[in-house]
């Protein structure tokens, strides 16, 4: 199981307790630390002080009980100095033996222990000495002679001497083992304080770090999802529905983003659907609006011309009056037409037959022509031989000149009617020519009269044909105006039926035309409803159109 | 007719007088040239009817006609001066030359009739005509007349042969 996936009570509880611990350990090491430093200090105020007391009340004792022996010495004093310095002594042993009491049950060290086991005879060796010098100085106090004094003093300053030096230098050794004890527990708490102070500090760091550290990941552990689900909500609160977040956790700020995903998806939707619906919304309300333009435009103009047919079916009316009058007169007419083509059926008769005779002409026309070319093409064939003639005359004009030329002298005059001979062949030739133009000239006018005739002859056929059909057609236009006549009794009567009819479409039509405007102004009040609802189809398009999707 | 005669032959004396030598030629037409021919070789002309063409001889000879009981070959001069037909050709004349033994026909396309030339009036061919017919060509008038040199036509190995 992730981290980011454990819930954020249990997060908390984790931060917490690791900070706990954390300060459970400086607690530790600080209790630890001050139970070591009390140890010592216990060590140091309730034996070693005492101790030393003690032994150095007992070394005073000692000191002034041997001060007391030596008062004791001093010639010539009262008994009354005296008993007071046996008091002194007294209290001085009191003060001895109350010390000696409070020391030994005090703990002891080994060497002290040690050390004590020599001083306790040491001073018991001494205390014997004291006590030989009080019996001394009794005897001598009684006596009081040069023999006893010396006695004393031999006893206080020579026989005591060696024992009290021997108990003073071992109390002087217990005093500076109880010292050395006190001045290492001295240093041991020092030491166990300086561990404790670095300990703590080390913890302290330790903490603080730890702290730092498990914070920073609860708080960003909460804090980034969190960030994103805000500005996935500000996005939101912006519009903008395309906005992602990236949250790949179990927690409640995990499940608040996935919760805030599928709203916003939810939200896509929904809006992606009003889209549609808007869109649509406002292109059906532009047709309907459009729809409904056009509908008004027509309806306009359909009042406009409702309006106008109104007139027109009033000049429909009298215009009707005036066909009728027409009709009438067209009967009259038709009648006149029929007399009038009978009068023409006839002449067309007398047309037709005029024709025949034209065609008959035409014929004996081209009859004639043809003859008159063949004569002319015999006229040619004589001409031709003619100029055949005339060539062999030539000729002979040209060998008669030979023959008279041959002849010399004689034949002079024969050459003469040769020269003759030949210019009349010439003369005849040329005439020959010209007869041959001529023919060609009359020649080409045959043809043309030939051609002419045919063409007349074509167009009176034609002719027949036309004024034949031309019959036909005055036959049909007899019947056609004997129709026209019986039609134009029937449009009479159908005009009649017109103008009755006529007279009952002028109300109706103006029931139309109020009708007609009465469905302007409802329309008129239909397109300001599209028109309306278009603003409003468009308002929503802009509202939506401020969501990205 | 006779004081015309007279007249007539009077003047071509005088023609005669002023040059020295007139020739009586028959002027004859090889479209479109005009040609000549001396009077004294020419034994009569006609009109050109059954020619019968003879096999084996040379192009110019159009073939063999009976005059009469003789049998005289039919020249084209054309073929034989090598010119090129220009023009509308009828060929249907035949002028019939004769020296001594010597006798054959020569078609042309018309007869234009007999006259008499000045000798002196005659030119040298030109150059240009220098060549094959060169030899048969006495002389060039004035007018482009062009005579012909009657004997050796009569005499010329290309008939000949």
């Amino acid at each position: 199981m992730k981290f980011k996936n454990i819930k954020i009570r249990n997060k908390l509880l984790t931060g917490f307790s690791g900070i706990l611990l954390v300060a459970m350990a400086i607690g530790y090491i600080g209790y630890v630390g001050m139970h070591s430093i009390e140890k010592q200090q216990d060590e140091i105020s309730n034996v070693r002080l005492p101790s030393i007391e003690a032994l150095l009340i007992i070394d005073e004792a000692q000191t002034a009980i041997h001060s007391g022996e030596c008062e004791l010495l001093a010639g010539n004093i009262s008994s009354e100095l005296i008993k007071a310095t046996y008091d002194r002594m007294d209290a001085a042993k009191e003060r001895a033996d109350k010390a000696w009491q409070i020391y030994e049950k005090l703990p002891q060290t080994d060497e002290e222990a040690g050390v004590w086991k020599e001083f306790v005879p040491a001073w018991n060796d001494w205390w014997k000495y004291h006590e030989h010098v009080m019996e001394l100085a009794k005897r001598h106090s009684v006596n009081n002679n040069a023999q006893t004094y010396s006695a004393l003093s031999n006893a206080v300053l020579v026989d005591s001497d060696a024992p009290h030096k021997k108990a003073e230098k071992l109390i002087s050794e217990l005093i500076r083992i109880n010292r050395e004890v006190a001045d290492n527990a001295n240093l041991n708490a020092e030491k166990v304080s300086d561990y404790a102070v670095l300990s703590l500090y080390i913890a302290l760091i330790l903490g603080v770090v730890i702290s730092i550290v498990l914070g920073t990941i609860i708080t960003r552990s909460i804090t980034t999802p969190l960030n994103q689900s805000v500005k996935l909500a500000d996005a939101v609160s912006m519009g903008d529905l395309t906005f992602r977040v990236d949250i790949a956790q179990d927690d409640e700020v995990g499940q608040l983003s996935k919760a805030l995903e599928i709203m916003v998806s939810n939200l896509k939707e929904i809006t992606t659907e009003i889209k549609t619906g808007v869109t649509v919304l406002g292109t059906s309300s532009s047709e309907i609006l459009s729809t409904v333009t056009e509908i008004s435009t027509g309806a306009a103009e359909t009042a406009t011309s409702v309006s106008e047919t109104t007139t027109t079916v009033e000049e429909v009316r009298q215009t009707a009056m005036v066909s009728n009058q027409k009709a009438q007169s067209l009967m009259m007419s038709s009648q006149k037409a029929a007399d009038s083509v009978e009068k023409g059926r006839e002449s067309i008769h007398e047309v037709i037959q005029s024709m025949k005779k034209i065609e008959n002409q035409m014929n004996l026309i081209s009859n004639t022509v043809l003859k008159l070319a063949e004569q002319n093409r015999t006229i040619g064939e004589i001409t031709s031989s003619v100029a055949d003639i005339a060539d062999q005359s030539n000729l002979l004009a040209v060998n008669a000149a030979i023959e008279a030329a041959k002849a010399g002298e004689h034949g002079r005059g024969f050459t003469v009617v040769a020269q003759e001979i030949r210019s009349l062949a010439d003369q005849s030739k040329k005439a020959t020519a010209q007869v041959k133009e001529i023919l060609n000239e009359i020649n080409k006018s045959v043809n043309q009269a030939v051609g002419v005739t045919e063409q007349g002859s074509r167009t009176v056929e034609e002719g027949r044909k036309l004024v034949a059909l031309s019959g036909e057609v005055i036959e049909l236009l007899a019947d056609n105006v004997e129709e026209t006549a019986e039609a134009s009794i029937q449009i009479s009567s159908s005009n009649q039926q017109q103008m009755a009819g006529m007279e009952q479409i002028v109300p109706a039509m103006e029931n139309i035309k109020l009708a007609s405007q009465q469905n302007v102004t409802g329309i008129k009040q239909a397109q300001a409803a599209a028109h309306d609802l278009n603003t409003l189809g468009q308002n929503l398009k802009d509202i939506i159109g401020k969501f990205k999707i | 007719m006779q004081d015309r005669a007279q007249n007539l032959a009077g003047r071509k004396k005088t023609a005669g007088e002023a040059d020295g030598s007139q020739i009586s030629v028959v002027e004859f037409l090889l479209m479109p040239e005009r040609y000549a021919i001396e009077e004294k070789y020419i034994s009569e002309v006609f009109f050109l009817k059954d020619i019968t063409p003879v096999p084996g001889t040379p192009p110019y000879v159009m073939g063999v006609i009976n005059l009469r009981g003789r049998i005289v070959s039919v020249v084209n001069l054309k073929s034989l001066f090598r010119l090129k037909d220009r023009g509308l050709t009828d060929l249907n004349k035949v002028i019939v030359i004769q020296h001594g033994d010597m006798e054959f026909g020569i078609v042309s396309d018309a007869i234009a009739g007999s006259k008499t030339i000045d000798s002196g009036q005659l030119s040298e061919p030109p150059l240009s005509l220098q060549g094959q017919g060169a030899d048969y060509i006495s002389g060039v008038t004035s007018d482009g007349l062009i005579l012909l040199n009657a004997m050796a036509l009569l005499s010329g190995k290309a008939i000949n042969q």
